[in-house]
């Protein structure tokens, strides 16, 4: 659980607590982690890289991890400061087998938010002003509405593979301009297959392993000996910085995805970064 | 003096338990061609492990199945971290001097014991047979003796085929073996080719018979309708884009079928449907046979593959084949054979799965024809007739 948390004062401490509670209450073993030291277990303040960091690394692989975001962090002006924070909490949401976003009430996050983070979690709650929770999941960024009643297949009994294509492209057709039309989107939108230019920039992102630290080892056995020395007297310095340049490499390749809701829709607008 | 029947096949790694396309390749083609009355020797590192190169099994000379294999220690004495540091940046398409080039190739391992064996030695072989292109042991080997140096290339379209170091890999060499058009036509696009080269294909064990039932028993499938994945489990071999193409297909689709995933790496399903795949991890080969026989069709969503066994094998057992467009190789058999269809992206996946699990008598056909293409074109002894015609033209 992350968010604002007693001593703080104020509505959005008491709710983190009220989370706490009911968790707790229903036999989970619960970490809280908040912006600023307080009662919680740890803190990690979401402004800064290495409380992003920080975050990312208590966070990773809950069971169940929900975060309360302040208005503070959501409207912050200072932009390049938001950066860290998002990749740390997207790829923390990831992580967790579910993961809920709560909202503080009156607050529209921005495009970066939406992108970035909302879309990494499982469900997203806006408290209301009156108290109230509304609720959404994924289906706040794309609707995933599984269409039970699927209408038949116009093949013939023995078609060839050149039939089947077609007809699967007839169908898939269907529905981008379904999805289109429900985001108000106008025009034809991107045809199938197009954007060869990302696909490869995608690939190679994806082809590009992750960083980690140098191993200590060396044919030379005073010189491997001197490597794992240094290795120790360096690994708070160090590994933070592969933390987040791997975090910034997953973040690069999420943004690089293809998102079934930018066919012919608003976004993809950078958002200064 | 060179022997007209005396070949030396030259693989990075080799052994049973070594898996991988390049190696299975050599090490049935050296067999087959042994059975054919060659004398092969099998030149090699004493690697197990393509990530740490490391020395695994003894040096040294034995005999088994017909084959002399002789093993040569990799020897590590260049920092992997520069290699590492150029091939983050060839992976990314920074571009690299020649010198990074060879700095790259050099730096995970040599076996300069094994490249003075075959300057001592290569002059008394028919052929020496390199593969794939991508290691030391082809780049460095095919220096040795080209002029009786065969190339087994198995390039797929990515970015270390650009780089200049191989170019002599595929010019310089006394002939080269493509699998596939599509590969043929890739590396001639690279740049120059040897003038005597030419597409020989790869092939494909036949199992005697399937149980597809007794597949379903022994791993608690019952009979729920999936469609199987085989092999690595990794982003670059398209496992990730099969994920979210299949997660689409339930999620939004409301599609009823399974997802039976054999292979090695992490299989990591997103939470919406991980009740529905299911990870056997890695089987024995004739297991995964059975596998494809009770598949309702095979998935393959790699775009780097230089023939692609697994679709023969699906084809083989009678089982249609779905394929990404982003394989042109794959897509290429597909197109052949009449016995595999391509989607363009996730949507046009989801309907493919959508019409496996509606209507998947529609996609029956397709699997018979897959094997009468596997059965014309990729048998062993069809194979190898090519490999022997091929060699007969050496000087």
């Amino acid at each position: 659980m992350f968010g604002p948390y007693p001593p703080m004062p104020g509505p959005a401490a008491d709710a983190t607590l009220d989370g706490v509670r009911r968790l707790l209450a229903g036999g989970c073993d619960v970490r809280v982690i908040s912006p600023r030291p307080s009662a919680a277990h740890d803190h990690a303040d979401l402004r800064r890289p290495a409380g992003a960091w920080r975050f990312a690394r208590f966070a990773a692989g809950a069971t169940e991890l929900v975060v309360h975001l302040d208005r503070e962090l959501l409207t912050s002006p200072a932009r390049r400061g938001q950066l860290p924070a998002r990749l740390a909490l997207a790829a923390a949401l990831r992580s967790a087998r579910h993961s809920v976003v709560h909202l503080p009430a009156g607050v529209e996050p921005g495009e970066g938010w939406a992108r970035l983070v909302l879309r990494a979690a499982d469900e997203v709650v806006s408290d209301g002003a009156d108290g109230a929770a509304r609720r959404s999941g994924p289906a706040a960024v794309a609707a995933p509405t599984p269409d039970a009643d699927r209408p038949a297949w116009d093949l013939g009994p023995d078609p060839s593979r050149e039939e089947i294509e077609a007809e699967v492209r007839r169908r898939a057709a269907l529905h981008r301009a379904a999805r289109r039309a429900a985001a108000g989107g106008g025009g034809p939108g991107p045809a199938a297959g197009s954007g060869r230019g990302g696909g490869d920039a995608l690939r190679r992102l994806r082809s590009l392993p992750l960083l980690g630290p140098s191993p200590p080892t060396s044919a030379r056995p005073l010189a491997g000996l001197a490597k794992k020395v240094v290795r120790r007297l360096t690994v708070w310095q160090v590994d933070p910085i592969i933390e987040h340049v791997n975090l910034l490499h997953r973040a690069l390749i999420e943004a690089a995805e293809p998102r079934p809701e930018a066919d012919g829709g608003p976004g993809g607008a950078a958002d200064g970064h | 003096m060179a022997d007209s029947k005396r070949l030396a096949f030259v693989p990075p790694r080799y052994g049973d338990e070594v898996v991988g396309g390049s190696e299975a390749l050599m090490r049935e083609a050296a067999h087959g061609l042994a059975g054919r009355g060659w004398e092969v020797d099998v030149l090699t590192t004493c690697a197990r492990d393509h990530y740490t190169w490391a020395n695994a099994y003894p040096p040294g000379e034995f005999e088994t199945g017909g084959l002399t294999v002789r093993r040569f220690p990799t020897v590590h004495d260049t920092d992997p971290m520069v290699a590492d540091a150029v091939l983050r940046r060839i992976l990314v398409g920074v571009p690299v001097s020649a010198e990074e080039e060879l700095s790259w190739v050099t730096g995970f391992f040599r076996v300069p014991e094994l490249y003075h064996h075959l300057v001592a030695q290569g002059a008394g072989y028919r052929a020496v047979i390199l593969s794939p292109y991508l290691f030391w042991t082809t780049v460095v080997g095919a220096t040795a003796c080209p002029e009786r140096t065969v190339v087994v290339p198995c390039l797929h379209d990515e970015a270390f085929a650009y780089l200049s170091i191989f170019r002599p890999v595929l010019a310089d060499v006394a002939q080269v073996w493509f699998l596939s058009e599509p590969e043929h036509e890739l590396a001639h696009r690279l740049g120059p080719v040897a003038a005597d080269h030419s597409v020989v294909g790869c092939g494909v064990p036949i199992p005697a018979r399937y149980d597809p039932e007794g597949f379903r028993a022994r791993h608690g499938l019952g009979s729920r309708p999936f469609v199987l994945y085989a092999g690595r489990r990794e982003a670059l071999k398209g496992w990730d884009d099969l994920l979210r193409g299949y997660t689409t297909a339930v999620t939004r689709l409301g599609v009823d079928i399974d997802l039976v995933t054999v292979g090695v790496g992490t299989v990591d399903p997103p939470e919406s449907v991980a009740g529905r795949v299911v990870d056997l991890g890695f089987l024995p080969e004739d297991e995964v046979a059975d596998a494809f026989a009770a598949a309702a069709a095979y998935l393959q969503p790699s775009p780097n593959e230089s023939f692609s066994r697994t679709v023969m094998e699906s084809w083989l057992a009678g089982t249609p084949v779905i394929a990404s467009s982003a394989g042109a190789v794959v897509e290429w058999h597909c197109r052949r054979s009449g016995a595999g269809i391509v989607y363009r992206d996730d949507d046009e996946l989801a309907e493919c799965l959508a019409l496996a699990a509606d209507a998947p008598e529609r996609l029956a056909a397709l699997g018979r024809r897959g094997r009468d293409y596997v059965l014309a074109n990729y048998t062993w002894d069809a194979v190898l007739d090519r490999m022997e015609a091929a060699l007969g033209t050496l000087p």
